[in-house]
């Protein structure tokens, strides 16, 4: 084992060689006593390593859980916004599988908009055309009803 | 006798405030060691960690006892959340193997023994410049406790992903605060 494979095990493994496979920890431990190098590089992981662990003794500010409590007691803090609480009333029982049951048919509805073929659309030509059509038609409604001649 | 997380839970979904004042006892020393320790502020912290517990309170159905662990649950609302405010609040920072490098060099000295609030305050900048994706596996993984197949369900990522970003967050760490370990730590070595 050269210097860069033990420090890619470290990394890897951690700065505990009893938790490495035991040939990796056997041949860090030969490198180990014979390279100040790979000594230093022990020395600073283990030292993060236990600076880190040193920090689960960690208490959280005064009164935050009282603040906590208390807020879940408000109306917001009971329900959450509306559309939390619409989101969270579809997402659960017995909404979610009559969403699901329904997934193919919207998956069906989006596929079919897709599909659709142009040529079956109105043209615009076609809606100016109706567009006077009913204008002419509303044209001898009105006279109609009020007696005149075209 | 006091429940377990899972008998809290049931209550909790029933409104019972007890129960809910219970878990946020168990768990709130926790869980804000790790929100302040990933956004580096107290007040986002305190913050994100009333709004995880609510998210708790409010959506306690959806917990499946069994599945996952109450206090990985617990860790992977508080980590999206956290992360959802970062990405808000502050880009990212961009720490490589030079940053870290150059943290190592700003007039350490290795030859004289660093004492141990030195090293933390270093430690803490460290930490702080690596990126957040590495600093929560970090966290997660020698803070927290978890395995890493506890931490990768947390963060939403594969086992290899999360075995990859502490491995890279170890490296930058270990060289950046390499001329700064205490010399007794190098003699037990």
């Amino acid at each position: 084992m050269n210097q860069q494979q033990f420090e890619a095990l470290l990394d890897r493994l951690g700065s505990d060689l009893n938790t490495w496979p035991e040939a990796d920890a056997r041949a860090a431990r030969d490198l180990l006593a014979s390279s100040a190098d790979a000594a230093a590089a022990l020395a600073a992981a283990s030292a993060v390593a236990r600076h880190l662990e040193g920090r689960r003794q960690h208490r959280a500010p005064h009164g935050l859980a009282a603040r906590i409590v208390a807020a879940a007691a408000t109306p917001r803090g009971r329900l959450g916004s509306p559309l939390e609480r619409l989101l969270e009333q579809l997402l659960n029982p017995p909404w979610r599988p009559a969403l699901l049951a329904l997934l193919p048919l919207a998956l069906g509805f989006v596929i079919g908009l897709q599909q659709a073929d142009p040529a079956d659309q109105t043209l615009p030509d076609e809606l100016l055309t109706l567009a006077f059509d009913d204008g002419l038609y509303r044209s001898d409604l009105y006279l109609e009803l009020n007696d005149e001649q075209p | 006798m006091p429940a377990d997380d899972d008998g809290l839970m049931a209550q909790i979904r029933q409104h019972d405030e007890a129960a809910f004042a219970e878990l946020v006892r168990r768990h709130l020393d926790p869980l804000h060691r790790y929100l302040f320790r990933l956004t580096g502020s107290a007040d986002d912290a305190e913050d994100l960690a009333q709004e995880t517990f609510l998210r708790v309170w409010q959506r306690a159905a959806s917990y499946r006892p069994g599945v996952v662990r109450l206090t990985t649950w617990l860790h992977r609302i508080a980590h999206n959340m956290a992360v959802d405010s970062l990405r808000r609040t502050r880009p990212e920072p961009l720490a490589d193997d030079d940053d870290m490098a150059g943290l190592a060099d700003d007039g350490a000295d290795p030859a004289r023994a660093a004492s141990s609030a030195e090293f933390e305050r270093h430690l803490d900048h460290a930490i702080g410049i690596l990126p957040a994706n590495q600093r929560a596996a970090l966290l997660l993984c020698q803070v927290q406790g978890f395995a890493n197949r506890d931490a990768a369900a947390i963060m939403g990522v594969s086992v290899r992903g999360l075995e990859s970003l502490l491995a890279r967050a170890r490296r930058s760490l270990r060289l950046a605060m390499a001329a700064r370990v205490p010399m007794s730590a190098l003699e037990r070595s």
